[in-house]
C-alpha cells in the first residue's frame, strides 16, 4: 500500500473518543482520514471527497448510519465500501447486507479484527476471491436449480455483490462457519457455481416445514465461476451485498 | 189560706227540685257506672270484635236496654257491619245479626253514620228511615243511634234499643252521648295500637329476614337482639339470644383479629363513632370466613349510648379476590418494571457497548504505543484516560440498571439525596436522549435536599416519567425534557416536563388508570403511571398531571420525612 496513493476513509461516530481513536489508527496505517459525528456531516464530506471506505455507527443524532448507508449506496453501490458499526442489534446482519453494507461490525470489536476486514474488503473482487482458504472447509453445500431466475423468484437462491443467499434443509449451518458451495443450474448465466464462503447469517424457517435460509459471503470462487460472476455483475448492478432472500 | 197555697207551691217547687236532683243523680250514677265499665276494658289486649262485644254488653246492661250493637264502617267507608252486640233475647242467633250490613245512608244507622247526627226515636215505627234487621224475631220500638266520631270522621254507630216504645229517658240519651265519645276513643286507641303492632311486626320481619346478621348489645355487652341470620351465624338459638354474653361470639373470632375487633367495639361503645372492622369467624363447618362489621351506637331516649349495633357481611369472596388482585398487581409491577427495562435494554446495550469498544480499542492502542520508540507519552496518557473515563461510564450505567431492576417494594425507607436519585436515573437515559437530539435539562438541585424514600421505587417512577417524556418528544420538532426539584414546606416537589404535544384534556383524567396507554400497541403496558402513582401514594406523596401547564408536566410531591405511625386502614375512624 505504501507506494500507492493513500486510501481515503471516513469515520462517522457520535462518540468523540471512539472517533478520535479510529482516526488515529487509520492515520497511523497511512490512510487519509476524515471524521464526522453524524450522518449529515458525513454527507457533506462525501459530497467533496472521493471516499473509498466509510465506517459508520448506526445510532447517531440527526441522520443515522442506515440513512447514510442508503444515501451512499443509492449514489454508487460499489463506492465507498461501507462498514456498519453497531453498538446493538439495531439491524440484523442480514438486513445490513441487503441494504448494501459490505461489513457489519458490532461494538466492542478488536482493532486487529477491523484491520483484517479492511484489508480484505478493500481488495477488488477479482483479487479478493482468488485464493482458496486454508484449511479448506470440510462441509459442502450442494444445490440444484432449474434456472437462476426461477430460483430467485422462488426465493431459494440469489446473488449479491459479495455473496449468495440460499435455502437449505436437512443439515444445520451456523454463523461464522466456513463451507464449500456447489450450485448447479439447468440453464442460466451460470451453469454452475463453485466456491467457498463464510456463513454470515442463518434464518430458520418460520414453520417447521419451511426451509432454512443462510447468507454466505464468498471467500474464494473457482476461476470459471469468478469470471461468470463478474461478467454477470457488470451488467446487473446489485445493491445487496448479500441479498436477504425474501419472496418477491 | 195563702200560706197553705204558698206552702203547696213551695212543696211543689221542692218536689220539682228533688226530682231534678234525683234525675241528675240517677244520670250521674248511670254515667259513672257505664264509664267505669268501659274504662275497665283494655283496648290494647283485645281485638276489635271482642272489644265491641264487651262495650255493647256494658251499655246494654247498664242502660237495661234490650239490645245494643256497635256497627263500624269498613275501610272503604261504604258499608257498616255489626262488630259487637248484646241482647236480652239470647235466642237470637248472633251470626244472623253479625252478617247483616247496611250501606252508608241505609236505615237509621246508615243515616246517622252519613250525617253524623244522632237519632233518638221513641218509636221507630213512626220513623221514616227505619229498616228492621233481617230475620230479627223481636221487633224493636225505642231506638237511640249515636254516631261514633273521631277527628271529624265517622267510625260507625252505636245502637241501643228496647221493645217498648218511649223506653229511653232524657238521662239515658245524655249518657249515651257521652258513651259514644268514649267508645270512639277506645276504638281509635285499639286501631292505632293494632297498626303500631303491625308495623312493629313488619320491621321485626324486615330485620329478621335480612340475610346479613344484625345484632344489638347493651352496655353490659349482652345481646338484646339478634336476627335469624345472626342466630345461624353464631349458633345461638333464638330463645338464648336475649341476655347472651358477647363472649360467646368472641370465641368464634380468629385469635389474630380478636384484639382489633374488641378495640373497635369498645371505641364505638365509648365514643359513639361508627367503625368498620373486618375479622375472621369460624363458621359451623369450621372454615374461616371474613366478616365485615359495620358497628354503630344505639341511643337511649335521653341521648346516652345504650349499646352498640352491628351488621355483618360475609366478604370472604371479596377478600379472596383482593388477595388475588394484590398478587397480580405485584406481578404486573414486576412486569412493568421489566418492560421499562426492556425498552431500555437496547439503549443500555448501546450505552455499554460504546464505552466497551473504546476501552477495547484503547487497550489495543496502548499495546501498540508501548512498543514504539520513543514512547509517545501524551498518546499513552490519552488512551489510558479514555479507558478510565469509559469504565466509569459503564459503572454508572450498571449502577442505574441495578437500581431499576431491584424489587424495591421490600427495600427499607432511607434518607437519600434527591440529587443522587435524579442523577442516577438521568445518567441512564441521558445518552439515549442525546442520540435522539433530546435536550435533557436538569435544574439545580440543592445538595442538602434529602428525602426519606425507597430509592429504587422512586427511581423507577422517575424512569417511567422519563421514558414517557422520551416517547412524547421523540417526534416533536422541538425536543426537550426538563426536570426541576424544589423544596416546598415539608415536601420535595419534582416536576418532569417535556416539549411534547401535551395530554389532551379528555385524556387527562385517565392517564393514571391501569391499562391506559396512548402509545402504539406493544410499546406501552398502560401500567406505568398507575403503578407510579401507587408507589408515590405509598410514600404518602402525590403524583399528578399539572393542568395549567401548556406542556405535559408531571408533578411528584413527596414528604421529606415519612410519617412515623405507618398504620394503614382506619378509613372509617374519626
Amino acid at each position: 500500500m505504501e507506494n500507492e496513493s493513500p486510501v481515503t476513509a471516513l469515520i462517522v461516530d457520535d462518540e468523540p473518543d471512539l472517533c478520535e481513536m479510529l482516526v488515529f489508527e487509520f492515520s497511523a496505517r497511512g490512510y487519509r482520514v476524515f471524521s464526522a459525528s453524524d450522518g449529515q456531516e458525513a454527507e457533506r464530506i462525501l459530497d467533496h471527497e472521493d471516499v473509498a471506505l466509510l465506517l459508520t455507527d448506526v445510532r447517531m443524532p440527526l441522520c443515522d448510519g442506515l440513512e447514510l448507508l442508503s444515501w451512499v449506496k443509492t449514489r454508487n453501490v460499489y463506492r465507498p465500501t461501507v462498514i456498519l458499526i453497531s453498538a446493538y442489534a439495531d439491524i440484523t446482519v442480514e438486513e445490513a447486507h441487503d441494504l448494501g453494507a459490505e461489513v457489519v461490525l458490532t461494538k466492542p470489536f478488536r482493532l486487529s479484527e477491523l484491520a483484517d476486514i479492511v484489508t480484505r474488503i478493500l481488495l477488488p473482487p477479482e483479487r479478493r476471491w482468488c485464493t482458496p482458504p486454508v484449511p479448506a472447509p470440510v462441509r459442502a453445500c450442494a444445490l440444484h436449480f432449474s434456472s437462476f431466475e426461477s430460483a430467485r423468484k422462488e426465493a431459494v437462491f440469489d446473488l449479491g455483490r459479495g455473496g449468495a443467499a440460499f435455502a437449505f434443509s436437512g443439515s444445520t449451518l451456523s454463523k461464522g462457519e466456513n463451507i464449500r458451495i456447489e450450485v448447479c443450474f439447468d440453464e442460466g448465466p451460470f451453469p454452475s457455481l463453485h466456491g467457498t464462503g463464510i456463513v454470515n447469517w442463518v434464518r430458520s424457517g418460520a414453520e417447521p416445514k419451511q426451509l432454512q435460509k443462510a447468507g454466505l459471503e464468498f471467500t474464494w470462487l473457482s476461476e470459471e465461476t469468478r469470471t461468470a460472476f463478474l461478467l454477470w455483475h457488470s451488467t446487473h448492478a446489485q445493491k445487496p451485498y448479500i441479498p436477504s432472500l425474501k419472496p418477491q | 189560706m195563702r200560706r197553705k197555697d204558698e206552702s203547696a207551691a213551695e212543696t211543689s217547687t221542692y218536689a220539682e227540685a228533688l226530682r231534678e236532683l234525683t234525675a241528675r243523680h240517677e244520670q250521674l250514677v248511670i254515667e259513672l257506672s257505664l264509664l267505669k265499665r268501659l274504662d275497665a276494658l283494655d283496648p290494647l289486649r283485645t281485638d276489635v270484635q271482642a272489644l265491641c262485644g264487651e262495650m255493647a254488653r256494658a251499655i246494654a246492661s247498664v242502660l237495661r236496654a234490650d239490645n245494643c250493637s256497635i256497627m263500624l264502617l269498613d275501610a272503604q267507608g261504604q258499608y257498616m257491619q255489626i262488630l259487637g252486640a248484646a241482647s236480652s233475647f239470647e235466642e237470637q242467633s248472633p251470626e244472623n245479626r253479625f252478617s247483616a250490613r247496611f250501606s252508608l245512608g241505609e236505615g237509621i244507622a246508615g243515616h246517622v253514620a252519613q250525617t253524623g247526627a244522632a237519632v233518638m226515636a221513641d218509636d221507630v215505627q213512626d220513623h221514616p228511615e227505619f229498616k228492621p234487621l233481617p230475620n230479627s224475631p223481636t221487633p224493636i220500638r225505642s231506638l237511640l243511634c249515636f254516631p261514633l266520631l273521631a277527628h271529624g270522621s265517622t267510625l260507625g254507630v252505636v245502637n241501643v234499643s228496647a221493645v217498648t216504645p218511649g223506653y229511653f229517658t232524657d238521662v239515658t240519651k245524655q249518657v249515651m252521648e257521652l258513651s259514644a265519645e268514649r267508645i270512639a276513643r277506645l276504638l281509635l286507641m285499639q286501631h292505632y295500637h293494632q297498626r303500631l303492632s303491625q308495623s312493629e311486626q313488619q320491621f321485626r320481619q324486615f330485620v329478621d329476614n335480612s340475610p346479613e346478621p344484625i345484632a344489638r348489645v347493651d352496655k353490659e355487652w349482652r345481646y338484646v337482639y339478634g336476627n335469624r341470620a345472626f342466630q345461624a351465624a353464631v349458633g345461638i338459638p333464638e330463645a338464648e339470644v336475649r341476655g347472651a354474653s358477647v363472649e360467646r361470639v368472641k370465641a368464634l373470632i380468629h385469635p389474630d383479629d380478636l384484639t382489633f375487633f374488641w378495640e373497635c367495639c369498645e371505641t364505638v361503645m365509648k365514643t359513639g363513632s361508627i367503625r368498620l372492622c373486618d375479622v375472621r369467624y369460624r363458621n359451623a363447618e369450621g372454615a374461616w370466613r371474613w366478616i365485615s362489621h359495620l358497628a354503630y351506637p344505639w341511643r337511649l331516649p335521653d341521648g346516652t349510648i345504650g349499646g352498640i349495633e352491628a351488621i355483618g357481611r360475609d366478604i370472604t369472596e371479596q377478600k379472596n379476590a383482593e388477595a388475588i388482585i394484590a398478587e397480580q398487581r405485584l406481578k404486573l409491577e414486576a412486569s412493568a418494571r421489566l418492560t421499562a427495562l426492556g425498552g431500555l435494554a437496547s439503549g443500555v446495550a448501546h450505552e455499554i457497548n460504546n464505552p466497551l469498544a473504546i476501552i477495547s480499542l484503547g487497550a489495543e492502542q496502548l499495546d501498540l504505543l508501548v512498543q514504539q520508540t520513543p514512547l509517545n507519552i501524551n498518546h499513552i496518557h490519552s488512551a489510558a484516560g479514555k479507558i478510565r473515563r469509559n469504565v466509569s461510564r459503564i459503572e454508572r450505567i450498571i449502577r442505574g440498571l441495578r437500581t431499576l431492576s431491584q424489587d424495591g417494594s421490600k427495600e427499607p425507607f432511607q434518607c437519600k439525596k434527591v440529587v443522587d436519585v435524579v442523577q442516577e436515573v438521568a445518567e441512564l437515559c441521558q445518552t439515549r436522549f442525546q442520540s435522539h437530539n433530546i435536550d435533557m435539562q436538569i435544574g439545580e438541585i440543592p445538595n442538602s435536599l434529602e428525602m426519606e424514600c425507597r430509592p429504587v421505587l422512586i427511581a423507577q417512577v422517575l424512569m417511567n416519567l422519563f421514558i414517557n417524556a422520551f416517547d412524547a418528544v421523540e417526534n416533536a420538532p422541538d425536543r426537550w425534557i426538563k426536570v426541576e426539584c424544589r423544596e416546598h414546606k415539608e415536601c420535595v416537589v419534582i416536576r418532569v416536563m417535556d416539549s411534547g404535544p401535551g395530554v389532551p384534556d379528555e385524556l387527562r383524567e385517565h392517564v393514571f388508570n391501569p391499562f391506559f396507554t396512548s402509545k402504539e400497541v406493544g410499546k406501552g403496558t398502560g401500567m406505568g403511571l398507575s403503578i407510579s402513582k401507587a408507589i408515590i401514594e405509598n410514600h404518602h406523596g402525590e403524583l399528578s398531571l399539572e393542568a395549567e401547564s401548556p406542556n405535559t408536566c408531571f408533578v411528584m410531591t413527596l414528604p421529606k420525612r415519612q410519617p412515623r405511625s405507618g398504620m394503614h386502614g382506619d378509613k372509617y375512624g374519626k
